[in-house]
């Protein structure tokens, strides 16, 4: 049984008569100890894919299909006394900004303890025990010293450790990480980084990681879904879709950014800007960027196309098929 | 084409003083602090120069006292022949900065048009009659067009008010830019557009640029130079391929070492050196060598007294490098 296994998951936004679809049809699996990555550029909708895996969508305007199973219990539309079950337990979430997620004027230590109670019945005692517990494995210095102070007191380095901590608490067998290093300077994001290697290591934790840095992604990830305004163009085990990445905007996205290891001569852009949510065109969404783009792109929306190698998939007509694409560049 | 190398910024022994901000309402009294400490630099003109640093190490700041936005507290700035801090028009006119934010520096109720003629007029660049044509000329040259004079900031996306930024800083085609995180706040596929115009116009316009960003991989590609800060001080400048193949200060190597790197399957796994522990405060520069208490040669080197008390100046070397560090031989691996 999969730990991790989502189908056909499709998030709507609703206003007024109009909606739409923010993710859709996306899929993937993972498994306990793996680490997948969710890369795409901003608004691709990562974060709401994420919130609905975990649940958190709420009840306002936006609405998910398709089904989500963890260790094989569905979750979608199940009683939100399941997923509350869930939630904080055995799939726990991080953010870009622990800030936001921390209360200002609350001692960090009172804050876990809170947290740990508000899931369990516990003594103030053991859920302080739990909390120091959680902040030595995070590698916090001085644990009963940071359970004393205050947020703002902290580094952002060491607030996305406490965040870490006490998503850790209960040893959950899921970590949906969004952006977790993004705000974080090189030598900070390469503690964090090596941080969560080891505690998905320690706890045969699986980690799904949300960034737009492929460089972030072929560090830390076994396998790799591509997203573009909502939909997944690629996916597969992350070495074969960076060495052979079989979509236009795989390739684009590796191509626009310089190696720090060699000279480039010159960047190639991918043309124009990701498409605004209520404008998505008609096809593949990413046709009218695209340099190869033929007549039946956008027509209809491309099946997944398999690779050369087991579990690589690409949504694009010309993928696996390099000599149309030698031939139309 | 064949231009004479003059340099276009000279910066010498600058030092930022800064009141010091009150942390929370425990935060004692606070103490005013170096936000850049006897910074030396030139640029010249058609060169990039790459400032790369962690947050909070002055990097904005630098760029700041450069345009005339914070008061020095030690040192001169010139831009040119003569003096700049003496008349700030005149200082506009040579050095112009573009922001991270493309939101927060344009004014949202002034149209493209008036936001470009501004300085046009104001430095009486063109005649008054040729300013439409001229805003005109600048919109196609950073890839927009002519009508987008008549539209507000609303109307465009992130990278298209990069663009506008870019415009209204190249408008009285200054002898420098300042370009301070310009791509940080965009998307990946449209960071490359804007590097691309930046770097067209430095060429084109034989412009010296500095070029701020924390990405090392973007500063790389873009400059020839690049001058690395660490807690207010430059700790090392070099060429860019120099630096980026044999760092000579243990913070630039540690730095390279944690850039992610996107390896092909069959390539050796990279291994960043994992620094211990978080950036000093200003507060409590640590004595000596301001990296020692973070080093992992110091450490390798077992703990040289010298790295603990005194200060390593920013030395000469052979090929054209400067580095701030006793062992810069020894720093270029882990
Ligand atoms: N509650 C909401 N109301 C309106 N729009 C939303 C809401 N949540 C997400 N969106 C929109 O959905 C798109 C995807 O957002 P998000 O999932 O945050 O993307 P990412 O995390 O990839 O940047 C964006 O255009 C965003 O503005
Ligand atoms: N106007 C100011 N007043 C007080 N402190 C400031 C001011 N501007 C910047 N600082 C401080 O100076 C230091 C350097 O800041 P900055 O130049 O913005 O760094 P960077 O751009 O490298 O992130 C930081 O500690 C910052 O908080
Ligand atoms: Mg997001
Ligand atoms: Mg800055």
């Amino acid at each position: 049984m999969r730990l991790l296994e989502v189908n056909d998951l499709t998030v709507t936004l609703n206003v007024g008569e109009r909606s739409a679809t923010i993710v859709d049809k996306l899929s993937l699996t993972l498994d306990r100890g793996r680490c997948l990555g969710l890369v795409g550029e901003s608004g691709s909708g990562k974060s709401t894919a994420a919130m609905a895996v975990i649940g958190l969508l709420g009840h306002g305007n936006l609405s998910a299909r398709g089904s989500v199973r963890f260790q094989g219990a569905e979750l979608i539309d199940a009683p939100a006394r399941t997923q509350r079950g869930l939630q904080g337990r055995d799939i726990a979430m991080i953010f870009q900004d622990p800030m936001s997620a921390l209360n200002p004027v609350q001692r960090i230590g009172d804050q876990i303890v809170e947290c740990v109670r508000a899931h369990e019945t516990l003594s103030k005692k053991e859920a302080q025990a739990l909390a120091l517990e959680a902040l030595k494995r995070v590698g916090m210095p001085d644990p009963p010293a940071m359970m004393r102070r205050y947020p703002h007191q902290l580094s952002g380095g060491q607030r996305q450790r406490v965040m870490i901590a006490m998503a850790i608490v209960f040893k959950p067998k899921l970590l949906i990480a969004d952006e977790p290093t993004t705000a974080l300077d090189l030598t900070i994001q390469a503690q964090i980084l090596a941080l969560l290697k080891q505690l998905s290591r320690e706890l045969d934790m699986a980690v799904l990681l949300i960034t737009h840095d492929l460089g972030v992604i072929s560090d830390m990830a076994d396998d790799i879904v591509v997203l573009y305004a909502g939909r997944s163009v690629e996916s597969g085990r992350t070495a074969d879709v960076l060495d052979h990445p079989g979509h236009p905007y795989t390739r684009g996205l590796l191509a626009a950014h310089p190696s720090i290891d060699q000279a480039t001569e010159r960047l190639n852009p991918i043309a124009g800007m990701p498409p605004p949510l209520w404008d998505r065109p008609q096809g593949c969404a990413f046709a009218p960027r695209c340099d190869h783009v033929q007549p039946t792109c956008t027509q209809r929306v491309p099946d997944p196309v398999a690779l050369g190698t087991p579990g690589h998939l690409a949504a694009c007509i010309l993928a696996g098929n390099t000599e149309t694409v030698a031939a139309t560049r | 084409m064949m231009h004479v190398r003059r340099p276009v910024l000279e910066v010498q022994g600058l030092s930022v003083t800064f009141a010091g901000e009150t942390v929370g309402a425990f935060g004692k009294r606070p103490k005013p602090f170096r936000a850049l400490d006897e910074i030396d630099l030139t640029l010249n003109n058609g060169e990039a120069l790459g400032l790369i640093g962690e947050s909070g190490s002055g990097k904005t700041t630098l760029g700041k006292a450069i345009v005339g936005l914070v008061p020095l507290s030690a040192g001169t700035i010139t831009l040119e022949a003569g003096d700049a801090a003496a008349d700030r028009r005149g200082r506009a006119r040579k050095v112009q900065m573009v922001f991270q934010d493309p939101y927060a520096s344009l004014h949202p109720r002034q149209t493209i048009g008036q936001t470009l003629a501004e300085p046009l007029r104001i430095h009486k660049a063109v005649p008054a009659d040729a300013i439409d044509h001229m805003v005109a000329q600048l919109l196609e040259r950073v890839g927009l067009m002519p009508h987008h004079a008549l539209r507000y900031p609303q109307h465009f996306s992130g990278g298209q008010r990069q663009r506008i930024a870019i415009a209204r800083a190249i408008a009285i085609e200054p002898s420098m830019i300042i370009a301070d995180e310009p791509v940080s706040a965009l998307d990946v596929s449209v960071q490359a557009q804007i590097l691309n115009l930046l770097d067209d116009l430095r060429r084109e316009r034989n412009m010296a640029m500095l070029f701020i960003s924390h990405d090392l991989s973007v500063v790389r590609h873009l400059c020839q130079r690049i001058a690395v800060m660490y807690l207010g001080r430059l700790v090392e400048v070099a060429p860019a391929n120099a630096l980026t193949r044999r760092p000579a200060h243990p913070y630039t190597t540690a730095l390279l070492s944690a850039v992610p790197r996107v390896h092909a399957g069959n390539a050796p796994v990279h291994k960043p050196i994992v620094l211990a522990g978080d950036i000093p405060s200003h507060a409590a520069i640590p004595s000596g060598c301001p990296f020692h208490t973070r080093c992992w040669l110091y450490d390798k080197k077992g703990k040289p007294a010298q790295c603990r008390n005194a200060r390593p100046p920013l030395a000469q070397h052979e090929d054209g490098r400067q580095s701030a560090c006793f062992f810069p031989k020894e720093a270029a691996s882990a």
